[in-house]
């Protein structure tokens, strides 16, 4: 029988790379601060105050 | 093999209890009232948890994504009036963090967070547990998530500006019932002041929250397999994930318990690699054959095809 590489394993090994970089990317770009000062306050939002 | 499978399922309830208590495990905020605000506020946990809950510890990463696509705490957005000059900021101010770590967690094993961790996804595992009639629901509805998480969590937040040209965090303000239970009705019992400020909205959410609750009763999982943005966002992860779900056609004996446990509804022997699998396992720990494995890569999909029994004898299929 035939067999082929197996496509499945390269596409996630290539959105791993590509989730690290973006990870990378967005911690250089202080995202992780930007949620943060609104984790630290309560959400009137998703309290029902609005 | 119904001892393995109640270890298996006993397994997955004790990690869902401890993902539970380790995402909200700041108890101190469940008798005063106030958050915790340290520095793992930085961190968002795989599931839907609520940063509002008085116990969280982490941050919910779909109230991080809106939150950053809103601009919130971003880049300085007011003022921009044009479409043009709010793409141009939203491409600044995009979720890449959040979304290269939850694309991280599903390329490696897929939607399992929500099987094995997501709180309320537990929550709706032990209300189906209630003896009361059960039902599957239509099979459109697995599609409304996706409409959630493109409307609710990018695309409200990034264009439906407030009077002073800010986005706000849609799915949490009109839809997160996880929120409303997790952190809406704590504050509402610690925070007098709080009580007496809420209004309509809060009785919009509570009616989504009642309703989710009661559906969890006869449905298996409604909200995860409907409406939850994060499990839409993880879904496509499944056909590719390095841990994958594969089922050996040569010794399934067609018994169908696989079916049967599924949370989701699945039919298991057609589905095994389904968008909508939670990869709890259930079905693997239930198989009397052992013919469901969950490995890195699996097994070369050929390999599933050798042999068909003759016709006439049936094989061993029930």
């Amino acid at each position: 029988m035939k067999k082929t590489g197996n496509p499945v394993k390269w596409s996630a090994i290539i959105i791993i790379v590509l989730a690290l970089i973006l990870v990378f990317a967005g911690f250089k770009n202080g995202e992780h601060k930007s949620y943060f000062q609104k984790a630290i306050l309560i959400c009137t939002q998703c309290i029902g105050l609005g | 093999m119904h001892a393995m499978h109640r270890t298996g399922i006993k397994i997955r309830t004790w990690a869902q209890a401890a993902a539970t208590v380790v995402s909200n495990g700041y108890f101190k905020g469940l008798t005063n009232g106030n958050i915790y605000t340290g520095q793992l506020k930085h961190v968002c946990v795989p599931t839907l948890n609520c940063y509002s809950c008085p116990a969280a510890m982490y941050s919910c990463p779909i109230g991080a994504m809106q939150v950053t696509v809103a601009g919130a705490g971003g880049i300085d957005l007011t003022a921009i009036h044009t479409w043009g000059a709010r793409l141009s900021a939203i491409a600044t101010s995009f979720p890449l963090m959040v979304i290269g770590f939850l694309a991280l967690i599903g390329a490696v094993v897929g939607r399992a967070p929500c099987g094995w961790l997501c709180p309320f996804g537990w929550l709706q595992e032990l209300l189906n547990k209630i003896p009361l009639p059960k039902f599957n629901g239509s099979g459109f509805l697995k599609y409304v998530k996706y409409v959630i998480l493109i409307v609710f969590v990018f695309a409200l937040p990034a264009f439906w500006l407030d009077e002073f040209d800010g986005g706000e965090p849609f799915f949490c303000k009109y839809i997160c019932p996880a929120g409303t239970l997790e952190g809406g009705y704590p504050l509402a019992i610690l925070k007098p002041d709080l009580r007496k400020q809420l209004g309509w909205l809060f009785t919009w959410k509570s009616f989504l929250l009642l309703l989710f609750l009661g559906l969890s009763m006869l449905f298996r999982r409604p909200f995860c397999r409907w409406i939850c943005p994060l499990g839409a966002f993880y879904a496509p992860f499944n056909k590719v994930s390095i841990y994958r779900l594969e089922l050996d056609k040569d010794t399934c004996i067609n018994c169908g318990l696989c079916t049967k446990v599924c949370p989701v509804n699945l039919n298991v022997p057609e589905d095994i690699q389904s968008a909508e699998c939670v990869r709890c396992l259930d079905c693997k720990s239930i198989c009397p054959k052992g013919c469901i494995s969950f490995r890195p890569f699996g097994k070369d999909s050929s390999q599933h095809e050798v042999v068909k029994p003759e016709a006439g004898t049936g094989g061993n299929k029930a």
